[in-house]
Order: C-alpha cells, then sequence, then structure tokens
C-alpha cells in the first residue's frame, strides 16, 4: 500500500473554479424547457384553520396554470410536516401554491384568492404555555410525552417561587441522573455551589442560498434540481415524501449554499414544486425561495429557557451538575437539543454527578432543526460563563478548572459510561492557551483604557465526531483514471473532494488522475452518509479507504490473473498495478480497465458485494462494464464514541459606553484527529467561531407576542456575523493526533467551533462587565450596556424568549 | 398587509432627464407615483408590496444630480451621488469631515455604492412593524404596534415621539443638520432652500412624512455652507454589526472652539426620534464652557432630559448620554 | 362610496378603523349648503321684521327690566369654555385630515379633557336640579316647529309662534351637540388609552380591534356632526339677525324689545323682581308651573 500522500496536504478543490467564476449552478440556476415558476401563500396567521379558499378569480387570471392545495398532497401524521397544510401551525407555513408563466403572475393571482382562516390559540413562548391555562401550540397539546404529543401544565405555585426573573422549574418528561448518591451526594461534596438561570435563543440558520427547488416529470421520473447538504440521502428522502421508489426520482444538487443543518435531507417544501408540475402535465416549475420564506421554512435553532447549579470541591473538580433545560422545538419535530446540551456537558466537565431533566414544548414559531453544533452550540456559552463564576469564588484559573475536569483518552462519559474511541482535549487546551499566551493576556482582564475594557475568556466545545457503515464506489476508466463516486453533499466544507483522497491515497494515486463523481444521482452514487452532524469526514474517509482497500485487491487479483504470480506479489501506485520492486511492470489503470471490461464478473461490477447497500449496488450496476469497479462497505471496527474537541480563546475590549466590542483576537485549536485539509480545516474551524460568536451577540429572530408573527425577515434584521464583524486576527491550530479508529487517523470538525466561539465571546464579555454575568442571548450591545448600568439586569428578563 | 411579498408588482418606470420633467411626471401620476433614487429604500418597499405604485420616476438619469461642487461659500452635493462618493470626496473628507464619517458607516459597502445621499436622508423611518406592512398610524392606519406592554422595540423612539415611536435611520441626516446644510429642493414653482434642521418632520407634525418634502418636490442638492469648515467634529454610530446595520444610536457633532471654550456648538443625536434631534439646549448650555469632562457630563445629561424610554428600549438613555458627552470630548473616552 | 375605513391587520383580516372621511367633506359640504341656503332665504325670501315700538314693548313686558337676565355669569363661562374647547377639537382633529399639519395631538386630547369634565360637570349639574324638563321637546315644542317652518316655507302673514325661553330649535341643536359630544367625549377618553399620556402608557391591547373600530366609528360620526353643527352655531352667531343672541351670550342679558320681539312673555315671563333669578332653571320651572296652574 502506497504511502499517505494526499491526506494532510493542501489541495484545491475541483469546484473552486466554477464557484468563484459564477459558472457553478446552483439549484436557482437551472432552466427547463417550458418551465413556470411558483409562488406560495403562506399563512398570516400563528395558529389557525382554513376555513374556506377561494381559487376562482385566481384561476381565470391569465397565466395562472395550476393551483395546488393541501388537500392534494400528502398530508402524514403530525409531527411529521405536510409540504402545505390547510391547519398552519406557524406565521409563514405554506398553505398553497400557485403554477404560472412567471413570478409576477403567480404573486399577482395570490392576492386575488379569497382565503378566510379561523384563528386557532397560539403559544409563542414555552413557559406561557406550561402556565396553568396557557395556549396549546396544538390541538393535541403542549408538549412531547415520549413520541406522542400531550398537555403538560405546571402549577401556578411552579412559577410563583419561581419569582418575576427565575426560571419555573415543574415536573419534566424526561430525565436521568448518574453518579454514586446522585447530584445530592456531589453538591454535599462541594465546596462552592453556582446556580444560574440560562438562556438560549432560537434563530434561522439562514444559509446563504435559500431552499430553492426546480422539478420536473419526464417518462416517469422526477427530475428535481434543489439545494441539499447531502445528496444520496436527499433523494432517498424525497423519494419517500412522495411514496416513489428512489430509483425513479433523478437527483440534481452539484453545488448548495451553505445548510449549516437546515438541508441535511433537503425540505419538505421540496416536494411542493414536484407535485405542481405533476399537476402540470410535467412542465418544469421553478420555487425560487425568498428570504422571508426561509426565515418562515428555513428551519431554526431550537432555543433553550433553563437553569443550572453546578458543585466544585476546592481543587476545582465538578462534584455535581444539576441541569434543567425547557426546550422550544417550534410547530413540529422534537429536537434533540437539550439532550445533546447534556451530553456535552457531560463530557466536558465530566462531572462526579449530573442530572438532567428537561422537557419539549411546542410552540407556534417555525419548525426547528439541527443547526451546526446542535445542542452543544447552546450548552456550551449557556454553561461555560457559570463555570467562570465558579472559578471566580474559587479563585482559581479559568483555564485550570477547564483542564481539572476535560476529559482525557482514558474518560467514562454520561449516563452510558461512554468510552471515546480518542481524546485529546488536554492537548488542545495546552495548545491553545500558549499559542494564545493565556497566562499574560488573562492578566489583562479587566484593565481600563478610557471606556474600554478588556476581557478575556475561553471556552471548551465537543461534538460528536463521526458515523460510519457506509458505501464507497470507485471505477477505474479506459481513460486511465480514478474516478471517486461520492454520495455525500457539496455544501461547501470540502467533505465531497478531502474524503474521496482517502480512496486515492490507498491506490497512491495522483490527484490530477483522480476524478470526484458527485452531485447528481444520473452519475451513479453509493449510499452515503448525511453531510451533517460532523459526521463525513470520519464516514466518508472510512468508506473511502474501504473501497480504495477493494480497488486495490481487485487490482492484484487482475493482474495475477492477467501476469501470474500470487495478488500479493503485486501492488498499486502512480497509476499502475506492478510486480513488487519492478514498479515499471504491470498493467496501468487503464489496460486494467480494459481488462476488467474484458473479464466482466466482480472486475466489471457485474458481481458485486453482498453486504453493500441497494443504492450502492444500483449504481455500480448502472457503470457496471464500464471499467474495473469497486464497491465496499466500511466495516472497520467502531467500538466506542468518536468525539472531537476545539478551545477557544479571546480577548475583546468592550466600550462600558457604548456596549459594542471589539474582538482583539481569537486562538482556536482542535483535536479532530488527523488532519485531512489543512486550509480547509483552518476555515472550517473559524468560520465555525465567527458564526458561533454572531449568534452569540447579533443573529436572532424577533416574533411579536401578540400577534405570532416574525419581524426578523430580511437578513438585515436577523444580523447574521459579516465578515467585517469577525475579529482582526485568528489563529487555529489542530493538534493532529490520530484517532485510532478511523483508518487514516481523522474526526470531524464542523459542529464544535460554533460552541467554542460564543462561549468565548460571552466568557470574555462577562470578564470585561467584572463577572456580571446577564444570561441572555444575542449579547448585543443594547444588553451590554443595561448589565454594565444595572448591574446585570436585561430589559427584556432573562428568560424573554423571541425578543 | 400584503399577502404575498418578494415579487415587484407591475409599475411603469419613467427615466427624465430634467428635474421639471421629473416633477411633471410626478405630478401626472398622482399619488401612485414614487421618485427612485438608488433603490434602496423604495425597492423594499415595493418588492413586499406593502407599498403600491403605479410610476417609479428615476432620478438617475438627470444630469448634474450626481456632482459634488465646491462653491465660494462651501460645498454642494448632488442629491444622486452615491455615498461611497460622498465619504471618499477629499473636499468632504477634508472641510466636513463628520459628513465623510457618516457616509462611510450607512450599511455595507454594496449598499453605499447603490445608495445616494439624497435617498438616505428622505428614507422612510426604521420600524419592522411599519414595514411589515402592518397598518399602523404611519401606515394610515390608527395604532402603534410598537408602543404597547408586549412590543419589541429595542430600536425604536425615545424622544419626540407622538403615537408613532418609529426612528430615523438615517446616518448622514445627523451629520448634515450639524453642518447647518441647506436642502435644495426643487418644486413646479421654484427652487426652495430649507435649513437642515427644518427639513425633517417628526409624528407630532406629520404622522405620514419624514420630511417637509411633498409630493411633487424633488430634492436636488445639499448645501453645505463654510460656517463648520474645518471645526472639531465627531460622528460615531453604535450598531449590533460593525457592517450592513442601521444605528441603535449615532451623533454628529461640530464644534467650535475659541481660546480654550466652545465658542459654538452642533450637536445632533440619530436614531432616538423620527428626526434626527438638534439638542438646542445642550448647544447653549456648552457654548463658552471648555470642552472637559465636567462640560461633558452636563452636556450627556441635560441631552436625555425628558426622555420616554418604551419597554425594550431604556438602553437608549446611558448611550444617547455617553455619545454626547463623546462628541464633547471629541474622542471615544 | 366608501363609508368607512378598513384595513388589513397583521392577520390579513379586514377590521374596521374608523368612518370615511368622505364623511367629513360632506359634513362641510352640508353645513355650508344650509348656511348658503339660510342665507338666501333670510336675505330674499323672509318678509323683513320690523321691530316692535317702543310703546309696543311696554305694552307687552310692562314690569321687563333694561336688562332681562338670559345667561348668568357661570352658565356664560361655562359656554365659553365649551366653546373655546370644541374648537380645538375641530381645528386640531379636522385641519390636519385636511390637509395642513401641525402638532394637534396634545391639544386635541387636552381640549379633550376639557369637554369630558365640562360634560361631567355639566351632566351632574343638570341632574342635580332635576331640570331636565326645560329642555324637553314636548309635542308643543314639535306644533310649534312645524307652525313655523310651514310660515318660512310659504310666507302667509301668519303670525309665526314665538318660543319660551328656550326654542325648539335651541333644543335640538342641544341634543344633537350633547349627543355628539358624549360619543366623542367616551370614545375619546378611551382612545387616550392607546397613546402615551401623562396619564398612562400606551396600551392599544386592552380592547380588541373590532370594539376599538365600533368606538373610532363613532368618534369619527360625532366629530362630523359637530363640524356640520357648529359651521352652523357659529353662522347664527354672526348672522345679523340672530347677533342679538350673540350679544346676550357674551353680556348676559337681551333687552325688552328683543324680549319682546322673540319670546312668548307666557311661555317666558320676566319681571323686574324675576330679573335676577331668571337665569335659575328652577326657579323658571316653578314659574312655568304656575303659569299652569
Amino acid at each position: 500500500m502506497a504511502e499517505s500522500n494526499l491526506i494532510g496536504q493542501d489541495i484545491v478543490s475541483r469546484d473552486l473554479v466554477a464557484k468563484i467564476t459564477g459558472r457553478a449552478k446552483y439549484a436557482e440556476d437551472y432552466r427547463a424547457e417550458g418551465m413556470l415558476f411558483t409562488k406560495l401563500l403562506l399563512s398570516p396567521l400563528p395558529h389557525a384553520r382554513v376555513v374556506s379558499i377561494d381559487l376562482s378569480a385566481a384561476l381565470a387570471h391569465p397565466g395562472v396554470i395550476a393551483i395546488l392545495t393541501a388537500d392534494e398532497v400528502p398530508q402524514d401524521e403530525f409531527p411529521f410536516e405536510p409540504c402545505l397544510t390547510n391547519e398552519p401551525r406557524y406565521e409563514g407555513e405554506p398553505i398553497l401554491a400557485v403554477a404560472a408563466v412567471d413570478e409576477m403572475t403567480a404573486a399577482d393571482a395570490i392576492e386575488l384568492i379569497r382565503i378566510e382562516f379561523e384563528p386557532l390559540p397560539f403559544a409563542i413562548d414555552p413557559l406561557d404555555s406550561l402556565r396553568p391555562g396557557g395556549p396549546n401550540a396544538t390541538l393535541m397539546g403542549n408538549a412531547y410525552l415520549g413520541r406522542e404529543v400531550g398537555e403538560v401544565k405546571w402549577e401556578q405555585s411552579v412559577f410563583d417561587a419561581a419569582g418575576p426573573d427565575g426560571m419555573p422549574m415543574g415536573p419534566t418528561e424526561d430525565e436521568w441522573e448518574f453518579g454514586e448518591g446522585g447530584v445530592e451526594a456531589g453538591f454535599a461534596k462541594a465546596d462552592v455551589i453556582v446556580e444560574e438561570v440560562i438562556y438560549s435563543h432560537s434563530a434561522t440558520h439562514h444559509p446563504l442560498e435559500s431552499r430553492t427547488a426546480m422539478s420536473y416529470w419526464q417518462n416517469g421520473k422526477l427530475y428535481i434540481h434543489c439545494s441539499v447538504q447531502s445528496v444520496a440521502q436527499s433523494r432517498r428522502a424525497i423519494a419517500d415524501r412522495l411514496g416513489m421508489p428512489f430509483e425513479d426520482v433523478v437527483f440534481v444538487s452539484e453545488f448548495c449554499g451553505g445548510g449549516f443543518g437546515s438541508k441535511i435531507r433537503g425540505s419538505v417544501t421540496e416536494i411542493i414544486p414536484s407535485l405542481l408540475s405533476k399537476k402540470a402535465g410535467g412542465r418544469p416549475v421553478m420555487m425560487r425561495v425568498t428570504r422571508n420564506e426561509e426565515t418562515a421554512f428555513g428551519r431554526a435553532r431550537p432555543g433553550m429557557q433553563g437553569w443550572v447549579k453546578m458543585g466544585f470541591r476546592r481543587d476545582g473538580r465538578m462534584t455535581a451538575m444539576d441541569l434543567y433545560l425547557v426546550q422550544d422545538t417550534g410547530s413540529y419535530a422534537r429536537q434533540g437539543d437539550t439532550s445533546t446540551a447534556a451530553d456535552c456537558a457531560s463530557l466536558i466537565y465530566t462531572p462526579e454527578t449530573m442530572r438532567f431533566r428537561t422537557v419539549t414544548v411546542l410552540t407556534n414559531t417555525p419548525p426547528r432543526a439541527a443547526q451546526r453544533g446542535p445542542g452543544g452550540a447552546q450548552g456550551v456559552p449557556m454553561l461555560e460563563p457559570v463555570v467562570d463564576r465558579a472559578a471566580r469564588q474559587l479563585g482559581m484559573d479559568r483555564l485550570e478548572i477547564r483542564r481539572v475536569n476535560g476529559p482525557t483518552a482514558a474518560t467514562r462519559f454520561g449516563r452510558g459510561n461512554t468510552q471515546l474511541t480518542s481524546c485529546y482535549a488536554p492537548e488542545a487546551l495546552s495548545r491553545g492557551a500558549e499559542m494564545f499566551n493565556w497566562s499574560e493576556r488573562s492578566a489583562r482582564s479587566g484593565q481600563r483604557n478610557g471606556s474600554k475594557v478588556t476581557g478575556v475568556g475561553l471556552a471548551f466545545s465537543t461534538y460528536y465526531g463521526g458515523t460510519s457503515g457506509w458505501d464507497g464506489l470507485l471505477v477505474i476508466r479506459p481513460d486511465g483514471k480514478l474516478y471517486i463516486h461520492q454520495g455525500v453533499g457539496n455544501l461547501g466544507t470540502h467533505a465531497v473532494m478531502d474524503t474521496a483522497r482517502a480512496a486515492a491515497d490507498v491506490l497512491g494515486s495522483d490527484w490530477e488522475d483522480c476524478e470526484v463523481v458527485w452531485g447528481s444521482s444520473s452519475l451513479h452514487l453509493p449510499h452515503s452518509s448525511t453531510s451533517s452532524g460532523s459526521q463525513t469526514t470520519h464516514a466518508h474517509t472510512r468508506a473511502n479507504h474501504a473501497v480504495g482497500m477493494a480497488m486495490y485487491g481487485l487490482l492484484q487479483e487482475l493482474a495475477s490473473l492477467e501476469l501470474g504470480g500470487s495478488p500479493s506479489s503485486y501492488a498499486v501506485g502512480n497509476g499502475r498495478v506492478y510486480r513488487i520492486g519492478s514498479p515499471g511492470s504491470g498493467l496501468t489503470f487503464a489496460q486494467a480497465a480494459q481488462r476488467a471490461i474484458t473479464r466482466g464478473g466482480k472486475f466489471s461490477g457485474a458481481v458485486l458485494p453482498d453486504d453493500i447497500n441497494e443504492m450502492t449496488r444500483n449504481s455500480a450496476t448502472a457503470l457496471a462494464g464500464q471499467g474495473l469497479i469497486a464497491a465496499a462497505k466500511d466495516t472497520y471496527p467502531h467500538t466506542a464514541r468518536t468525539y472531537s474537541f476545539v478551545a477557544t480563546f479571546a480577548e475583546v475590549e468592550v466600550d462600558v459606553e457604548t456596549g459594542m466590542h471589539r474582538v482583539v483576537e481569537v486562538t482556536t485549536v482542535a483535536d479532530c484527529g488527523t488532519v485531512v485539509h489543512p486550509r480547509s480545516l483552518a476555515a472550517q474551524a473559524n468560520a465555525g467561531v465567527i458564526q458561533g460568536m454572531g449568534f452569540a451577540r447579533s443573529h436572532k429572530w424577533s416574533i411579536d407576542p401578540t400577534w405570532g408573527v416574525h419581524l426578523t425577515k430580511r437578513l438585515e434584521a436577523a444580523k447574521p456575523p459579516t465578515i467585517l464583524d469577525g475579529p482582526t486576527q485568528y489563529h487555529f491550530a489542530a493538534v493532529d493526533l490520530p484517532d485510532p479508529q478511523n483508518p487514516v487517523g481523522a474526526k470531524g470538525i464542523g459542529e464544535p467551533p460554533v460552541g467554542a466561539g460564543s462561549g468565548a465571546l460571552l466568557c470574555a464579555i462577562e470578564d470585561a462587565l467584572g463577572g456580571l454575568y446577564g444570561s441572555h442571548t444575542p449579547m448585543s450591545p443594547d444588553k451590554v450596556l443595561s448589565i454594565y448600568e444595572n448591574e446585570g439586569r436585561v430589559a427584556s428578563g432573562r428568560l424573554a424568549i423571541h425578543v | 398587509m400584503a399577502i404575498v411579498h418578494d415579487v415587484m408588482p407591475a409599475y411603469e418606470l419613467f427615466q427624465p432627464t430634467d428635474v421639471e420633467s421629473a416633477i411633471t411626471l410626478l405630478r401626472e401620476h398622482g399619488d401612485g407615483a414614487r421618485i427612485l433614487g438608488g433603490g434602496m429604500d423604495t425597492w423594499d418597499w415595493l418588492k413586499d408590496r406593502n407599498k403600491r405604485i403605479t410610476a417609479l420616476v428615476d432620478l438617475g438619469g438627470i444630469p448634474g444630480l450626481q456632482d459634488i461642487k465646491v462653491t465660494a461659500d462651501g460645498i454642494e452635493i448632488g442629491a444622486m451621488v452615491p455615498l461611497s462618493v460622498v465619504a471618499r470626496n477629499a473636499d468632504v473628507v477634508n472641510s466636513y469631515t463628520v459628513l465623510a464619517r457618516a457616509a462611510g458607516r450607512v450599511a455595507s459597502p454594496q449598499i453605499r455604492n447603490q445608495g445616494t445621499i439624497g435617498g438616505n436622508v428622505n428614507q422612510d423611518v426604521r420600524c419592522w412593524y411599519y414595514r411589515s406592512g402592518w397598518p399602523c398610524y404611519r401606515a394610515g392606519g390608527n395604532i402603534c404596534y410598537a408602543n404597547t406592554p408586549q412590543s419589541l422595540n429595542r430600536e425604536h423612539a425615545i424622544l419626540d415621539a407622538n403615537r408613532c415611536v418609529a426612528v430615523s435611520p438615517s446616518d448622514t441626516a445627523p451629520a448634515l443638520v450639524a453642518l447647518d446644510a441647506k436642502m435644495i429642493v426643487q418644486t413646479r414653482r421654484g427652487v426652495r432652500e430649507i435649513n437642515a434642521a427644518d427639513y425633517f418632520l417628526g409624528p407630532a407634525t406629520d404622522i405620514r412624512r419624514t420630511t417637509v418634502l411633498k409630493h411633487g418636490e424633488v430634492l436636488t442638492s445639499i448645501r453645505i455652507p463654510k460656517t463648520w469648515s474645518g471645526a472639531q467634529f465627531y460622528f460615531e454610530k453604535v450598531a449590533d454589526r460593525k457592517s450592513w446595520d442601521f444605528p441603535l444610536v449615532n451623533v454628529a457633532s461640530a464644534i467650535r472652539m475659541e481660546g480654550g471654550s466652545i465658542a459654538d456648538a452642533r450637536i445632533v443625536v440619530g436614531a432616538v426620534a423620527a428626526r434626527p434631534m438638534r439638542l438646542r439646549k445642550v448647544e447653549d448650555a456648552i457654548r463658552g464652557k471648555a470642552a472637559d469632562e465636567a462640560t461633558a457630563a452636563v452636556a450627556g445629561e441635560l441631552a436625555v432630559r425628558g426622555a420616554v424610554p418604551l419597554r425594550l428600549n431604556g438602553y437608549k438613555v446611558p448611550l444617547m448620554r455617553n455619545l454626547v458627552k463623546r462628541a464633547i470630548r471629541g474622542q471615544e473616552a | 362610496m366608501e363609508l368607512f375605513r378598513e384595513v388589513f391587520n397583521p392577520w390579513g383580516q379586514q377590521v374596521l378603523i374608523g368612518i370615511s372621511w368622505v364623511l367629513l367633506y360632506a359634513a362641510i359640504v352640508a353645513g355650508a349648503a344650509f348656511i348658503i341656503g339660510h342665507a338666501v332665504y333670510a336675505g330674499f325670501i323672509a318678509p323683513k321684521e320690523t321691530p316692535p315700538s317702543d310703546a309696543e314693548v311696554k305694552k307687552a313686558a310692562p314690569d321687563a327690566p333694561a336688562h332681562i337676565t338670559r345667561h348668568t355669569l357661570t352658565t356664560r363661562l361655562s359656554h365659553w369654555v365649551l366653546a373655546a374647547a370644541v374648537l380645538t377639537l375641530l381645528v386640531t382633529g379636522v385641519v390636519p385630515i385636511l390637509g395642513i399639519k401641525f402638532p394637534w395631538v396634545t391639544l386635541h386630547w387636552i381640549a379633550g379633557l376639557v369637554l369630558a369634565t365640562y360634560t361631567v360637570f355639566h351632566t351632574v349639574h343638570v341632574l342635580a336640579r332635576r331640570n331636565l324638563g326645560s329642555m324637553w321637546i314636548g309635542a308643543g315644542d314639535v306644533k310649534e316647529m312645524a307652525l313655523r317652518i310651514k310660515a318660512m316655507a310659504a310666507p302667509t302673514g301668519v303670525d309665526i309662534p314665538k318660543s319660551g325661553k328656550w326654542g325648539t330649535e335651541n333644543k335640538a341643536f342641544h341634543h344633537m351637540t350633547a349627543a355628539a359630544g358624549l360619543a366623542v367625549v367616551a370614545t375619546g377618553l378611551l382612545m387616550m388609552l392607546r397613546v402615551n399620556t401623562i396619564f398612562a402608557t400606551a396600551n392599544p391591547y386592552i380592547l380588541p380591534d373590532s370594539t376599538w373600530g365600533i368606538l373610532f366609528v363613532f368618534h369619527g360620526l360625532g366629530a362630523v356632526v359637530f363640524v356640520g353643527a357648529i359651521m352652523v352655531h357659529i353662522y347664527f352667531a354672526l348672522h345679523p339677525e340672530k347677533r342679538w343672541i350673540t350679544w346676550s351670550m357674551i353680556r348676559g342679558w337681551i333687552s325688552p324689545r328683543d324680549y319682546v320681539w322673540h319670546f312668548d312673555p307666557v311661555k317666558w315671563p320676566v319681571s323686574s323682581k324675576s330679573a335676577p333669578v331668571s337665569g335659575s332653571p328652577r326657579r323658571e320651572a316653578a314659574a312655568s308651573a304656575n303659569r299652569d296652574q
């Protein structure tokens, strides 16, 4: 096997030129003969029932071709979302869709529709919904009880006991506890106990590209162009939503302008143009989703209202953590963010005892979905400032308290006593502290220069780092090139290119002789993981390594059959399979491809391994006879949980006269196993930190509580960070030590920088404010100023949601 | 309230080549006509279908409106000069720095290239209820959605509110008021020259307009007299983001020092009311005083006297107070 | 023609927000039409009446003092305060709608409070004196009115019956403005809760939109009635033939000549002794009761 020469090297991504020259085709850029456009009628109410619809004037409007209503689309049982509904559960939920010759005609037609709604009770704030007599978001109830929806109401005394700015804590639906004697015993051992109200806000994902889709039908097949994070899995999801076999879906998503978790398997709304097209006799229908609509149905991060109590021994060791979180899961599916937040907390602090209680409440706000670092990105910034408070009370260095509690490779953590595949967290903290010069900088904490106060903070974050068991598919064609088929998405992370190199490395191929095949199911893609949850790098370096090994074996076997000798007397490298010790001998890849076609059987893809997925089998079968084909499933051992770790350090300058702050410097160090692509990794990590910092200080949404209507429907008002908001100095490094359960040593990294970035910023601001803890995000200038002027108070109250 | 947004409805586009024709077109099309400057405000309204028009009169093709002219008694900036040009212009930068700084802090680089100074001063108020098309006072209704016990009004007014609590979001308007600029308005009957301080209207006077500009009148240029040329200037904008954001509060000031004390001053605060607020009482109080911390403190307190915060915008009181202090100090701190 | 103003609320539902301003213009036009009509009638059609001679005056009202008290000082003061309040309300409420913009809201609600206070004061005063009868429009008033209109329409030389102290037109005007006044005052006081005042911070959500819509309609209708009524009222106040009434509202008294000319001494008896109290409704009621015996 050739030595690794691609993993760990910078490359120019294959799609780069197309992206920077504008040649890249995103969903909205596709055109097809006779294409129609659709506009949606969205619910103006947060919860209502459609009483009557009169389409006559709209249908008579010249240029209108078809109108699709909720009665004509699949209506699965709650919590599955229909693509159109007659009982909208949030403002902006699609009611119907008009297809017309252009968008203006479609919009004008929507204005001609007479529609009457019956308003239904609605809930915007989970805590309001939990009050006795409080509104329920659905007619079935207001909270999840397992998989079912039921009613959870707390006694008035719970609210009275909490007081106006305290967290009411009634009985929860889900609860676990670990550690000897439980948290009570843990707190009994503690020398210092801190408790705080904690809060994390909801906000739309807002990828740059919205979830636009264009569809048409030809000969019974659905052709769909859309913007998704994952190709293979979205194709399957679209087919499921339409109740058809995935073989009949031709799925195209070559480029995706970001998803952050909001487009993991595409969106339910993508079937709108598909169904409209069917109704319009197969004419293509383009649905361009606007920023307004992206805000409405483009998914959002679940908000949390909660409370935490932590106990520490004098040496800084956390003896107990009692975490209580109410999750705002929006109007449909149950999210697991509070549970993940608890899991992450149990890993980054490894408390000796821990109790976690949560209740997941439905509100008439946009449906939630995983958003980059789901759970972790809320948990870390909620908890890290509280840990800092404890450190201050203990008179302990804030880096030290994280070192004392942080995990190591030997750690068993959480309620499942989970084992890690690898953990270089101590190395990440040390390396970061060294690069940032923590000891010197933290001494500057609180220094005042005019109205500017220096604050220094760090946050330590973790996230799940990868799945396993997916498939790889390779073809060596008679042109001598290695074609690496990838069913993952191309959402800007480079994973689609980077993980392909695991196969190229195994075969010792020159990167110039490799082609990555991605983005369209018509190109025959393998069963791949979703591009989400920091799993892709881990999952597909494994799968591509596995299929690379399979191809290696096929080449050896083919050479042995063609040229004699045992398979093991052959090696592969530099585009050849050759007799060991004689690199000029053997077959070129081009020759091997020809021979494979001639021989057929397992060489040409006619015979395939038994354990591969049906999608991979179909693709390989479609490619059969075009060259030497290898398909394989990743069966490498994966006996523990894979987690990555990120430590971020930040220095800020807070202007206490204006509440504005400037991030002076940021240093981030990651433990994500072996570095696959240094430049891309640094970009991912730094951008995650920027995203986290943006979330911590400006990115938000606001919903009027009286009307339940969104007020931040534009990026201008939703305020995700701009590049000019970033720090002037970024530093990044990776520990770069291999994970033993990945053949190339890699772990995923997409998620944890977000929580690290937001946590570090909030800790640094809190530090500058002398430890005044605001407990409300985003920490915008108004709040910083209020906290400074009013001893920690914020005008809305600490638990006010959607403000 | 439009039921569907984000699609520009049909209207007629006119591209006159002189101001007289523009005025004629506006009069011919009555209330259904609207002026197009850089479009940064207009297109949002139209695309959202929350304001409907029949005719759009584009001033982009009128020669002269995009010129900056140095005159005997100051400088004249055409209404259609892009903000980025104002921010870079050497004469503005050197003599009327406060305007250059204000123009350079508007929105984002892209918006500054497209947006004009005329549009920046004439833009409609910022209130997300109003801009969502809700039928509030300013939209012709009889309610303010931003001033109720539940309203989300972090960005709204603390001064000069009257039923409507929206604010003027302009960064250049306070600077122009501070410079004693004259707004040159062409009407059917001729040319009017209006002091910048009198140009902007609060809701008490007219809840549906932000300036004295009437339908069929065109702001053609802004004259800045030499009065404050080379004075001590200060501009600062506080916003959630460093770019692409409206001010939470901004301040523009011009101070002329004589013999160690303040000979005269203009202090104007934006985003605290529906119009830029010139703080005449503060100006009077600091005249003849040293520009020191004591004067700044007095000025700061005086500035916020009478401020009425709403549910979520109480922070604007200390913020405005602090910005006025900084304006007098002439530096951040 | 739309009679009401309606908007779409944030949920896209149509809600009533008030009367159409067309009605305001209609009231102005109606008021102006009445004034023009009356001016034409009074100037060209109506027979010129000659005032009674001194002898006739002496004969008709031998006991009348030189100054017959018609309005006490209190009445006059309250009338002028009321007039100032109503005029302020009309100017501040109507003129901006007509397109002349100025800061009107504070003046409007202050004047509104004056009107409200007056209304309360007046109501309590009237109820306390249990003197509602004097303003009652009875069958006799209606008959008298009918006769007068008939005479105006076709002058026949028949004597137009004269009224007592409060003519039917006066009573009708009072009742119309009282109804309009109550409407604007009651709705206006509630409407103050929608804006920030020194008394309360704004809360337009204390009542549902539909209720507010009705309140706005009544406020508008009251205002529109006021516009027409006050136009006519001012017209009469300035009219040469009625100027004696205006003077009486300033000075408090009328001359015996005007008394004899315009009133029926039977319905409104005065004497030199009764003069100081003639403005007192209770005494008048008592007098009226005596007369009926």
